[in-house]
């Protein structure tokens, strides 16, 4: 859904992507890094039973 | 599209292919699965869109890992780093480059996102549910790793 969005704001603005298939990482003990250089936004966000982060990363 | 086209065969001959020529590997493949046990230390996964919506991955134990990142670099590699996640991702990147010429074949495009890696000691990657999913098993000198497509057909 969240991917959704980012779709449709960038196509209102004349830059349609695709978007992939979503795949979900679970596990006790993990690192999530990107392999080429690109450009990452992390927001990090609170709600009543912690936190949590949402990530883009951008090829440059 | 064509009825002779095969996804898997086309996985495991585009997977030899990169590490025959890459590292010089002649690998083992085994029958290609729909669910089989993995186990993974590095996964490296790039997102396919266009004419399929899925994702590439390939599933490493740390010995094949280090191993890959060895012949790619000609020295001897200990312990998964910076390396091994690069050079892991770069065999991603031309498996489904292979994948995405494969498709061209029978007249599908194919889009790639950018490879993304996931290191750890217990991990699971999970698709969603409706997606269809092909494992292919290879065996190399340093043990044996998987190739793994989960995509769903944009009708």
């Amino acid at each position: 859904m969240l991917g959704g969005n980012v779709k449709t704001i960038l196509s209102d603005k004349g830059r349609d992507i695709d978007l992939s298939m979503p795949t979900t990482i679970s596990g006790r003990q993990y690192d999530f890094q990107p392999t080429k250089e690109v450009e990452r936004i992390v927001i990090p966000f609170s709600c009543d039973v912690g936190e949590f982060l949402i990530e883009m990363q951008l090829e440059k | 599209m064509e009825s002779s086209f095969n996804i898997g065969e086309e996985i495991v001959k585009g997977t030899k292919d990169v590490f025959s020529t890459m590292l010089m590997v002649e690998l083992e493949s085994e029958t290609v699965c729909k669910s089989c046990p993995i186990e993974s230390n590095l996964t490296s996964m790039i997102g396919l869109g266009g004419g399929i919506r899925g994702m590439l991955a390939i599933h490493c134990p740390a010995s094949v890992a280090t191993a890959i990142t060895g012949g790619f670099l000609g020295m001897n590699v200990e312990e998964i780093n910076e390396d091994v996640k690069d050079a892991v991702g770069e065999i991603a990147n031309m498996i489904a480059g292979n994948l995405k010429v494969s498709y061209a074949s029978v007249d599908m495009k194919i889009e790639l996102a950018i490879p993304t890696s996931i290191i750890g000691d217990s991990f699971v990657v999970t698709g969603i549910a409706d997606a269809s999913r092909i494992i292919a098993p290879f065996t190399m000198p340093a043990g044996k790793f998987w190739v793994e497509l989960m995509y769903v057909n944009n009708t």
